[in-house]
């Protein structure tokens, strides 16, 4: 799972994965901003089809959240 | 209201606070005094009727800057912070600045030796915006202090800002729907609280409703933003004016907020306008937006639309700047200031009512989450970086690159617009052809690329 969210990030940023870690913050690189906050919500709910809701998109501010987030769906 | 925004005699005759931020809250007094202190200091470089660089940022010096600026009659331009460094560079060789004002504090600043040579700008030319702010296009609009004036007041006036209101701008500054919210406060004695928070940031719910904002606005994107948030199951009770500008907002959009401003007796200003316009040209008044969705409204007051001949939307007003300037000889055309109308580029089409609605667009230019990006400017870089024919198309938040029999990888090309331009990727699409659509004379259609894929 890991994997495929990370592969989201690189996607949705265009970075490489290697600087996909748990640390990663929301506004904290410049490729991280809220349009591709935006498309990275929207690509997440499309690879796992789920429905990310209203106050995840707001918590999901680090990849380590994101991938407790995602978690809770599945 | 007869004295500008920038005057002095204004902000001495205006209580309470004029500008916040998390860190920072400054009266009118205060402000004042920063801002003729300020003036004092740039008066010694003695830069009247000269062309400055002014990043803008969203804190307190930046604004001083500007003020600074306007009361000491130097012509700023106004600059996205992020630019791109070599976009600056080219736009120092083209303008040849007399000052550059740095990020490093209030008096970071750099005269120029290698200024232009022509000593004086015309008098009324006030400050310079680029067209397309991202792509650091070397295309500016010139703008009078008239300009800035009279559009302040226009907006004043219809969307009655008063000295109790507190405005949340989190718009850049150097973008001009973000610069007239900071303009018309100033003018009508309001609040501007200005922030880097957007509704994706953690924070952002509790500085609304903690620092009792009134107002807030944004472009398409924004509402998107507020819509994915749970902006709906939210409450803020001092809220009083929504804005959106910018560009289209879809009419589910429009209906949902609508339907919400209604409950929560907020009033929702559907808007239009253009930096060659200041900023404004048009909005739908409230109570008339559930019969006049996906409307761009009536001309604000002063203003006149009517549409030419051939369909094309023409604004005319005080507001209408001075002229473009391409380069630096430009900047010293006095003849044409006051052009007074405007041929937006848009085309359009009028109900019984009045009331106009976009229909099309004749520029070449797209707006990606709000931000107005030329495509020659794309265009132009693109074949030049990588030696390649192109066309760039597209419509508003999908930038369209056909590459003509190339063996490019698609990738590079949208790292190397998002690295230099700051184009989001989820915008992008690139399409490899055998062939571009050229006309008879070898030119590049554009024509076929627009009926293709413009349009609202």
């Amino acid at each position: 799972m890991e994997d495929r969210i990370r592969a989201q990030f690189v996607e949705c940023f265009g970075i490489s994965a290697d600087i996909v870690v748990d640390e990663l913050e929301y506004a904290s690189i410049p490729q991280w901003d809220s349009v591709a906050h935006m498309s990275l919500i929207v690509g997440l709910e499309d690879e796992f089809d789920i429905m990310i809701e209203t106050d995840d998109v707001i918590d999901m501010s680090s990849f380590k959240k994101a991938k407790e987030i995602v978690n809770n769906y599945l | 209201m007869k004295l500008p925004f920038w005057s002095s005699d204004l902000f001495e005759s205006t209580e309470g606070f004029a500008l916040v931020t998390k860190d920072v809250s400054l009266t009118y007094f205060e402000l004042n005094h920063m801002v003729s202190e300020y003036a004092a200091h740039l008066a010694k470089f003695d830069l009247k009727n000269q062309v400055a660089f002014l990043p803008m940022k969203m804190n307190i010096f930046s604004v001083v800057r500007y003020l600074a600026c306007l009361r000491e009659s130097i012509v700023p331009l106004l600059l996205p912070s992020d630019l791109d460094e070599s976009l600056m560079q080219n736009l120092y060789e083209v303008y040849k600045p007399a000052l550059s004002f740095g990020l490093d504090g209030l008096y970071d600043t750099e005269l120029h030796s290698m200024r232009a040579p022509n000593v004086a700008l015309p008098k009324n030319l006030a400050i310079l915006l680029n067209t397309s702010g991202s792509t650091g296009s070397a295309k500016l609009v010139k703008l009078s202090h008239y300009n800035l004036h009279q559009n302040a007041k226009a907006i004043c006036d219809y969307l009655k800002i008063d000295s109790r209101d507190k405005a949340h701008c989190s718009l850049p500054l150097s973008y001009s729907y973000g610069l007239s919210v900071l303009n018309t406060h100033l003018q009508a004695g309001a609040c501007v609280y200005l922030s880097d928070l957007t509704p994706f940031s953690e924070n952002y719910y509790d500085e609304l409703i903690g620092e009792n904002i009134t107002s807030m606005s944004g472009v398409p994107f924004f509402y998107q933003m507020l819509f994915r948030t749970g902006f709906f199951e939210k409450d803020i009770p001092s809220l009083k004016v929504m804005t959106q500008a910018g560009g289209k907002l879809g009419d589910n959009l429009v209906r949902k907020f609508s339907e919400y401003a209604g409950l929560h007796n907020i009033k929702f200003f559907v808007m239009y306008g253009q930096t060659e316009a200041t900023a404004r040209i048009s909005y739908v008044p409230p109570e008339m937006l559930d019969h006049k969705i996906g409307s761009i409204g009536i001309p604000i007051p002063g203003g006149k639309l009517r549409l030419s001949s051939d369909g094309e939307l023409i604004y005319s007003g005080p507001n209408v700047m001075m002229g473009y300037a391409e380069s630096n000889a430009d900047l010293f055309n006095a003849e044409e200031s006051q052009i007074g109308s405007l041929s937006t580029g848009d085309l359009a089409r009028a109900d019984a009512d009045g009331y106009y609605y976009i229909t099309g667009r004749l520029k070449r230019f797209v707006k990606l989450a709000g931000s107005r990006y030329g495509l020659d400017e794309i265009e132009t870089f693109l074949e030049d970086e990588f030696e390649i024919s192109c066309v760039v198309a597209g419509k508003d938040d999908k930038l369209m690159i056909f590459l003509e029999a190339t063996t490019l990888v698609d990738n590079l090309i949208v790292t190397k617009l998002q690295d230099k331009f700051l184009i989001n990727r989820s915008f992008i699409k690139v399409l490899s052809v055998d062939q571009l659509v050229r006309k008879a004379n070898g030119k590049k259609d554009y024509a076929s690329y627009r009926d293709k894929y413009s349009g609202n």
